[in-house]
């Protein structure tokens, strides 16, 4: 697998990283990139469940009422 | 993950606490029409390193009693909607085109964002669906070349366009380009 390269800006940072994590995808066992991602989307949807955002706070960040 | 014919993904991953909330609600709103899994949960589902607050579903319309029924399952079952009580009114923004979410009771994030497909585009979303098959069971996705041109080529926000080279990187020996340009004609002049 080909090294990260480092981008010039934010932007380019994160397409080349997007860009490593999908060949690491692509060239791993899905147990292996399951494993690593889990450990961020678990904890995001840990923090959800702590979230004191009212259904209408939520809706209104949204806007999809005023 | 592989395809294992030309519309089934095969996926062997961990399964996490995203992927349950997703195939648990599944299970409930196939028993009362078909669905159709789109944007960025998609992308998530198949490696992207990110997490989502919403997940968004296509549904094929649906009438009133059957919307009641199945709101009656999700209710029993401890979700709630975040747009309204009522089943009449929810049915009714449905109707109109408009989003309903729902998430499990007093919670607000993650939700599924549901939509009834009204538009040509969202209703042809159906006729090239893919599964997705995993520990949990199958899902329903969009065909990887829509959603690559919908992020791309409509959405096109930074994380959308992040979103759509995750998919076109991990199956570029699989991806019709065609049918990405194709597409991308179709939703210019939508």
């Amino acid at each position: 697998m080909k090294y990260l390269k480092p981008g010039k800006d934010n932007k380019e940072e994160r397409m080349n990283f997007v860009e490593y994590w999908a060949e690491y995808v692509r060239t791993h066992p899905d147990k292996d990139w399951s494993r690593q991602q889990n450990v961020l989307i678990n904890s995001l949807m840990q923090n959800a469940k702590n979230s004191k955002l009212t259904k209408e706070e939520y809706l209104r960040i949204k806007g999809e009422i005023k | 993950m592989e395809f294992i014919n030309k519309n089934t993904i095969k996926l062997d991953k961990e399964i996490n606490e995203l992927d349950k909330f997703v195939f648990k609600f599944i299970r409930f709103l196939e028993k009362y029409t078909d669905y159709v899994v789109i944007s960025g949960y998609v992308s998530i589902l198949l490696g992207r390193s990110r997490s989502t607050e919403d997940i968004d579903v296509f549904i094929k319309e649906i009438d009133f009693e059957a919307f009641s029924r199945f709101y009656d399952e999700l209710k029993g079952n401890g979700y709630w909607c975040l747009n309204a009580e009522e089943a009449h009114e929810i049915y009714n923004y449905l109707s109109q085109g408009l989003a309903a979410r729902f998430a499990l009771e007093n919670e607000t994030i993650p939700n599924f964002e549901v939509k009834f497909a009204k538009k040509p585009l969202d209703k042809a979303s159906f006729e090239d669906r893919i599964i997705v098959a995993t520990q949990l069971g199958n899902v329903y996705i969009s065909s990887l070349e829509r959603q690559i041109a919908f992020k791309k080529y409509y959405l096109k926000s930074d994380k959308d366009i992040e979103d759509a080279e995750h998919i076109e990187s991990l199956f570029k020996d699989n991806i019709d380009k065609e049918k990405i340009n194709k597409y991308k004609k179709l939703l210019v002049m939508q």
